[in-house]
């Protein structure tokens, strides 16, 4: 466990992870996700845990007083280039790019976090309500997410009913997790980074398509199914609000307008709804949320 | 393109406009039900508050409820625990007549996005 300085630990707070990478700017996303947190949370500690140039890239693009106003603690954690992958990123349907992915170091953010209760998110699940104000206090150790949907209300759009394979194990997601520094916690990141370290041999038990890079809901999902006894249900429950809000890749944001996303969702060429979106939601279009950061982050400090 | 079809694709698009924003309502109107209670969580619902109403009028003022995660919570105050949900109950609710209202007036796919957020 990391010894942090007498003060610097908190009791409650958000982390974040963000890794630039040529292409995403996650520092951005990060920054905007923290002002947001502010804004709508009653608890609204924060803590960046990124790299030196992240940071100094942050610093280039925003003030001190912004980086202050979002951040109440930045922890650098250089990832090891060697475990970087390569993913595809989507902006939009239209529009395609392959970047690094960094962020393998999220299983070891129960040593990393500030907090005595930390809530682990993603840079791009955008905070747009109050719900996760409920999470706090809470008898669970460890709580994370099953159920997914998107805008047009499809539960089922990462195919098998939200597992690996028609006859795999249950999906997790790793968009939201809440945890306590308990034992139980503890256990469940340490095998997180005992399947990351054995990532192929867990790919073959599993039988998983092997995305390119590391993939966290992967690591989360096996680990708590090893820790179950290799059970289906029963170690671990959902947050609060049980079912995690998701624009796809595909979808476009038009507008940061009044605290709400106005976007469109396009599953077929063509075929546009407009959503106007005030609850959280993970906007995986992450160069989408860039285009807004001005008008979301004016928002947010307002 | 033929204007009964033009017509029947509007109302198509519509339709399906209508039951995003009538989703995303009931959606939002389930979350704002939920009710955090001393590591607990609890939806209030109409069952849950007859059920508290039952344990006050019973003086009952320090129970254990079962949460939505079947963990034994502890009511250290009914009647607290009570007005908590209620509120919640009726803050909920009058939210979803007032936005229902909206919808259900709305004839265009834009009328419909004019109002509602979800």
């Amino acid at each position: 466990m990391t010894e942090y300085p007498d003060g610097f630990a908190l009791p409650r707070g958000y982390v974040m992870f963000a890794h630039n990478n040529p292409s995403i700017d996650y520092g951005t996303l990060a920054l905007c996700n923290a002002l947001l947190i502010k804004k709508n949370l009653k608890e609204h500690a924060v803590a960046l845990i990124t790299d030196s140039g992240t940071i100094g890239w942050l610093e280039q693009q925003y003030t001190d007083e912004i980086i202050r106003l979002a951040f109440d603690r930045i922890i650098i954690d250089e990832p090891k280039d060697s475990e970087a992958g390569s993913r595809r990123y989507h902006d939009t349907r239209y529009s395609n790019f392959v970047d690094s992915y960094k962020n393998t170091n999220r299983p070891n953010v129960f040593d990393i976090s500030p907090f005595e209760e930390t809530i682990m998110i993603d840079s791009d699940y955008l905070m747009l309500d109050n719900t996760m104000d409920m999470v706090w206090g809470n008898m669970e150790d460890f709580m994370c997410n099953r159920k997914t949907a998107d805008l047009d209300h499809k539960i089922n759009n990462f195919g098998f009913g939200n597992r690996f394979n028609d006859m795999s194990i249950p999906l997790y997601w790793a968009t939201a997790v809440y945890f306590r520094k308990t034992e139980k916690s503890k256990l469940i990141f340490q095998m997180m980074n005992f399947v990351k370290e054995n990532y192929a041999y867990y790919q073959y038990l599993y039988q998983f398509s092997h995305s390119g890079y590391f993939r966290n809901d992967y690591a989360l999902s096996i680990a708590l199914h090893l820790l179950n006894n290799l059970m289906e249900y029963g170690s671990v429950k959902s947050l609060p609000i049980e079912q995690i809000l998701f624009s796809l890749e595909e979808d476009e944001m038009h507008a940061f307008k009044d605290g709400s996303c106005v976007i469109t969702t396009e599953s077929k060429q063509g075929d546009f709804h407009l959503h106007t979106v005030s609850r959280n939601v993970h906007m995986m279009n992450k160069r989408a949320i860039l285009r807004h950061s001005t008008e979301i982050i004016t928002h947010a400090i307002s | 393109m033929d204007e009964r079809l033009q017509k029947a694709l509007d109302f198509s698009k519509y339709r399906i406009a209508l039951f995003n924003r009538k989703e995303d309502l009931k959606i939002k109107v389930n979350n704002m039900l939920i009710h955090a209670h001393n590591g607990g969580i609890f939806k209030a619902s109409q069952e849950l508050i007859s059920f508290v109403k039952l344990l006050i009028d019973a003086g009952k003022t320090t129970v254990v409820l079962i949460d939505v995660n079947g963990n034994p919570i502890q009511i250290l105050d009914t009647q607290v625990f009570f007005d908590d949900i209620l509120s919640k109950y009726f803050e909920a609710t009058n939210y979803y007549h007032v936005e229902y209202t909206k919808i259900r007036s709305a004839r265009s796919v834009n009328s419909i996005y004019e109002f509602v957020n979800d």
